[in-house]
């Protein structure tokens, strides 16, 4: 699954177009848009309107785990130029002072700088950091929900010294964006390449069914069945585990000891 | 081969941290106020970041220098280990390392004059007894000496040291700092292995047994004292043909007389550790195989568990004096009596 989550219709309708999403709810507090795999929640401006973004997005597809989250939009720096694209590799709180460190375990196809989020649009440009108002906020909420490798902010320079937040219209927001779909989209791809790394523990779920229909298991007890039979799995793949033998125990407890026995006496390979 | 260097504020500076950072030139620096925030952080995973891990240069404040659980040791009474380093760059599917940290990145701890100073303290609680000190529990010592430097920085104080042991060891061939000086008396470097058929499957990344032999067949020549280290073993239908195998290659390279000590253990996790590490490999075959609970660890059934160490153990004699032999197993656990026999 990929989530983005943009700040303003203008960040959105290009990521809508290019992964031809379609809006499936508009009567919610949030925007959202979905289509297969991909998900976009429109949260609006701020680090606390983006944190509900992300839970409520998060809850309203299936809660998910460990999917790709990305916050795309744009942002201002004192020097780079605008339209350049910056993948965070830090994520620092203006406010509160904390910072995240998104693990970058790919070839970036753009610059990598630290983006500072700030509460009011930034217009100074103090230091040389990329400046935003949703990362911190974002990027705090997605953790929660995904392992940190494969949560990432990705944003578009609108503004600089030379050309200030003044000028950074609907139309301009919309075009930055559209002009770096490539670049996202390589980005996107990298990330999904590394979630499919994460491991997944396969069991058959029929299977599965086929003991918790036939006995009682408590919570703790079916979490240990489903080990024992994801460790046959891998061990014996495809093998038939049901004989007359465990057929005929009453107890949950016998038929887990006789998975283990079973487990035990099978000849151990690497 | 390391593209992001994360660099805590204080030692940005620090003539270490410039050095190491001189051998990444096109890697991404980034300032980090203290390494916990990476590297501890929760929701991470360690088996994603094998892939690309970081280096982590920070400063270690305390806690140098930690005592090893009774019964782990090479000879002496005084035992000790400190990591300049946490994580490797191999990844064997049964190391600890796994399962003990959240992030596979590398950590280097770039104040070694704390660490030197630390352990002269501990040789002047005790300035007669002999003192040892294992330098590769959280890290492999040698795999990554060409950036840390540590032999370069420790053999010299060590040196300096004479009731002191140093304990490197290493699946490393990386030896060339150690052939290029003289040997010093009281430093082991210990070589671990597993059989190759058993390295060739869990120990990626991993120097082949046959360079690993031949590494320290050139340390022998130039005179430092080895050891070999046998824990974790392995079990497997195969075990034993596989030891016997690895024995016969070993000791046809080395001679006894270059041995310091040889030493062996069963694998054995803590159960926290290995939940992690199930959860981060549940389809590795390792896992899955007859291990379960006991004594609060997990390891193989006492029976799989004796049988094995009785037979390496057996095996190893046919080369090696029992005087060199060494179990890596607490003082009070049962199997002790069966590599004492
Ligand atoms: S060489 Fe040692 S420290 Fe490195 S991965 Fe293997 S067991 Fe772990």
């Amino acid at each position: 699954m990929i989530y983005f989550v943009v700040a303003l219709p203008s960040e959105a309708k290009p990521l809508v177009n290019r992964y031809q999403l379609k809006l499936i709810s508009s009567r919610t507090q949030f925007k959202v848009y979905g289509a297969r795999q991909v998900f976009l929640i429109v949260s609006g401006v701020g680090k606390i309107r983006v944190q509900e973004a992300v839970r409520f997005l998060y809850e309203h597809t299936g809660s998910i785990r460990n999917s790709v989250w990305l916050n795309v939009g744009i942002a201002g720096h004192s020097s780079y130029p605008v339209g350049t694209a910056v993948l965070a590799h830090k994520v620092a709180d203006q406010i509160t002072q904390e910072s995240w460190y998104p693990p970058i375990l790919f070839d970036v196809p753009c610059q990598t700088d630290s983006i500072v989020t700030v509460d009011r649009p930034e217009t100074e440009y103090r230091d040389p950091f990329v400046y935003d108002m949703e990362a911190s906020g974002f990027y705090k909420a997605a953790i929660q929900f995904s392992t940190v490798e494969l949560v990432h902010c990705f944003k578009v320079i609108s503004d600089n010294r030379r050309s200030s937040t003044k000028q950074v219209s609907k139309a301009l927001t919309e075009r930055l964006i559209q002009n770096r779909l490539g670049t996202l989209d390589s980005v996107v791809k990298k990330i999904e390449k590394i979630a499919e790394r994460l491991p997944s523990i396969q069991i058959d779920e029929t299977r599965l069914k086929q003991f918790l229909d036939h006995w009682h298991f408590t919570v703790t007890q079916q979490h240990q069945l489903r080990r024992l039979l994801a460790r046959l799995e891998i061990l014996e793949p495809k093998s038939a585990i049901w004989s007359s033998e465990l057929g005929a125990l009453s107890k949950s407890k016998d038929v887990l000891n006789f998975l283990e026995s079973r487990i035990n006496s099978l000849p151990v390979g690497l | 081969m390391i593209d992001t260097v994360y660099i805590e504020e204080e030692i940005w500076d620090h003539s270490r941290t410039r050095e190491v950072c001189a051998r990444f030139p096109k890697a991404r620096f980034i300032p980090c106020e203290r390494y916990g925030e990476i590297f501890n952080r929760k929701a991470q995973n360690f088996r994603l970041q094998k892939n690309r891990p970081a280096l982590i240069l920070a400063k270690k404040y305390g806690h140098f220098i930690l005592e090893t659980p009774k019964g782990y040791g090479i000879g002496g009474e005084r035992n000790f280990y400190f990591s300049h380093m946490l994580n490797c760059i191999y990844d064997c599917r049964y190391c600890f390392l796994q399962g003990m940290f959240r992030s596979a990145n590398y950590v280097f701890y770039v104040n070694y004059e704390d660490f030197q100073q630390a352990i002269e303290a501990k040789i002047a609680e005790a300035p007669s007894a002999e003192s040892y000190f294992f330098s590769g529990y959280d890290c492999d010592s040698l795999a990554l000496d060409s950036v840390t430097k540590f032999t370069e920085s420790f053999l010299p104080f060590f040196e300096r040291h004479s009731n002191a042991w140093l304990e490197l060891r290493t699946k490393s061939v990386q030896v060339q700092s150690l052939l290029r000086r003289d040997p010093i008396p009281n430093c082991v470097v210990a070589f671990s292995f597993t059989p190759s058929e058993i390295s060739d499957v869990l120990e990626h990344k991993v120097p082949k047994v046959s360079h690993r032999i031949g590494a320290m067949e050139k340390l022998q020549e130039r005179g430092w004292r080895l050891g070999l280290r046998f824990d974790p073993l392995i079990y497997h239908e195969d075990y034993k043909a596989q030891y016997e195998r690895l024995f016969r290659e070993i000791f046809l390279s080395l001679k006894v007389e270059s041995l310091h000590s040889v030493s062996l253990g069963p694998f054995r996790l803590p159960k926290p550790w290995y939940e992690n590490m199930y959860r981060l490999y549940p389809d590795e075959k390792l896992f899955a195989g007859p291990l379960g609970e006991h004594r609060g660890m997990i390891s193989y059934p006492v029976e799989i568990e004796q049988e094995m160490l009785g037979f390496v153990r057996e095996r190893l004699l046919d080369y090696t004096p029992q005087s060199l032999l060494y179990p890596c197993i607490p003082r009070n656990d049962p199997v002790v009596s069966i590599l004492k026999k």
